[in-house]
């Protein structure tokens, strides 16, 4: 058990990564708020979680919304205290090429992914710096740090995500806060294989020669919020099969 | 098997020659965009200034005129996409092409994460990262068409990593590394689709870049403590290296992220 004990809140957690993440969280003893879009999505999670024994909540939150960020940091105090542990892992990943790109799909592409990182972080730090601890990890992606095509709306904004981290985390550092990402490459989601008939392709560009799983993921940012990480600050971890090394 | 060039037909000993070619440049009323326009004016483009600031795109234009080239001043925002298309349609209407695009236009406010605004977030994302965005969508129907341009967005080394000022909690400019960290993977996702049409897209990440705007800030001395070479760069030695991408001499770069630091980011 961990994390006996620590509060933590994920965004996007009613399916996929954010699914995998908050199920790993609460195995490992952590009282989970498990926000997403979808109401229905979440409840599902929190459910499964009270299954085996842990503790949940589901809260519907919209990241790219001001007040849906406050409204998060302030369920996870009423529900279990202390928040001690934000994963911003919201995200949306529409496929356009440059030249097509609607003004309105850049910017919900650029609201999901990157604002509300900055929403929800904020909403936290104000948190978790009257306390003087905390851990925040964001998910980007091994897209922000190659070149793709079909999805720089995406791609770009996961980029600033990883800068955004850093920055943070400089910010943070004096307040005991740390702040790290986790870098998923291609990771076998349900959206993903519904979506993508390019995974097949993807495999044979994958030293270690199959797709990611969710809980590969989680399992990178259960090390990252565990005490046993309480030097790495402003890292950026890649959890990509060796598809992208730097 | 060897095949090599001729010395005398590489571009930067023959000297370079982007005679008569248009250049849009953005936020060139001052700085680095002023520094760039000059300097592509003097390698013989005309110049097609984007600029929010009326009064000093103007000046800018009017002084590139009196050193005997040629340019226009475009009052816009880049954050405005219909003035970004209008800007593109400017340096038709007035000079039939569009060869290059600098995207230089960009803010730098401080402000820490737990104070900053949502009204401040957005309007920095909006200058620098979907401005560069508006300009490039404006200017690739026309540079597909001919297949040909070259594009080059200054990022900067923040995108990369924040400065870490000594006994501080950071800059207070998490608004923009992430927005300039987005502008350099936006630079190679947009030089992988434009590859095909034969339009290069590159980036130039400056550090410690000796303007007015950036000398007025009160941190440039402190910053200066970290810049191996010790000091900061002259805007036209930005605007040299933005000639350098923009010639033939780099027809075989894109998508890359040029760190012009001092050695201050080594990556």
């Amino acid at each position: 058990m961990r994390l006996r004990d620590k509060v933590a809140a994920v965004t996007g957690a009613g399916q996929g990564i954010g699914q995998a993440i908050a199920l790993t969280l609460a195995r490992e003893g952590a009282p989970v708020v498990v926000s997403d879009l979808d109401l229905r999505l979440a409840e599902q999670t929190a459910r499964r979680i009270e299954a085996t024994g842990g503790q949940a909540v589901a809260l519907k939150v919209d990241v790219t919304s001001h007040q849906d960020a406050q409204v998060l940091i302030e369920k996870v105090a009423e529900s279990f205290g202390k928040l001690d542990i934000l994963v911003n892992n919201a995200g949306i990943y529409p496929s356009s090429p440059i030249a097509k790109i609607r003004e309105e799909e850049w910017d919900l592409v650029m609201a999901v992914n990157l604002k509300g990182v900055f929403l929800c972080s904020q909403a936290a730090v104000r948190q978790m710096m009257t306390y003087g601890q905390g851990v925040i990890v964001n998910i980007t992606s091994v897209d922000a740090k190659m070149r793709t095509t079909g999805n720089a709306h995406y791609a770009a904004a996961k980029a600033g995500v990883i800068s955004f981290t850093r920055t943070l985390a400089c910010e943070m550092a004096p307040h005991g806060i740390r702040v790290n990402a986790v870098s998923p490459g291609w990771i076998g989601t349900e959206t993903l294989l519904e979506n993508s008939d390019r995974w097949q392709q993807a495999i044979e560009e994958i030293p270690v020669g199959r797709l990611g799983k969710p809980e590969d993921v989680a399992e990178a940012v259960l090390y990252l919020v565990s005490d046993v990480a309480s030097y790495i600050t402003g890292e950026v971890l890649d959890v990509n099969g060796g598809m992208v090394m730097d | 098997m060897s095949a090599s060039m001729r010395l005398s037909d590489l571009p930067l000993l023959k000297g370079i020659d982007l005679q008569d070619k248009v250049a849009i440049v953005t936020g060139a009323g001052s700085g680095i965009g002023k520094a760039t326009a000059h300097v592509l004016a003097q390698a013989g483009c005309h110049i097609v200034i984007g600029e929010i600031v009326p009064e000093s795109g103007e000046a800018t234009a009017r002084e590139i005129e009196e050193n005997g080239r040629s340019a226009i001043a475009i009052a816009m925002d880049v954050a405005i996409r219909s003035d970004a298309q209008h800007l593109a349609e400017a340096a038709i209407e007035q000079f039939g092409a569009i060869d290059i695009l600098a995207n230089v236009a960009g803010l730098y406010p401080s402000v820490l994460v737990a104070e900053m605004s949502e009204e401040e977030w957005d309007r920095v994302y909006d200058v620098n990262i979907k401005g560069v965005f508006n300009c490039c969508q404006a200017v690739i129907p026309i540079m597909t068409a001919k297949r040909s341009g070259k594009i080059v967005n200054i990022a900067s080394v923040d995108g990369m990593q924040p400065g870490i000022m000594p006994g501080r909690s950071g800059y207070g400019n998490s608004h923009y590394c992430s927005s300039k960290g987005a502008v350099i993977t936006f630079t190679k996702c947009l030089a992988a689709e434009m590859a095909p049409y034969g339009v290069n897209v590159n980036a130039v990440s400056p550090g410690w870049v000796a303007t007015e705007r950036a000398l007025s800030g009160g941190r440039f001395e402190e910053g200066l403590k970290h810049v191996p070479l010790g000091r900061g760069a002259q805007p036209e030695e930005v605007g040299q290296i933005v000639l350098f991408l923009v010639s033939g001499a780099a027809s075989f770069m894109t998508g890359e992220n040029l760190v012009f630091s001092g050695g201050c980011v080594m990556d």
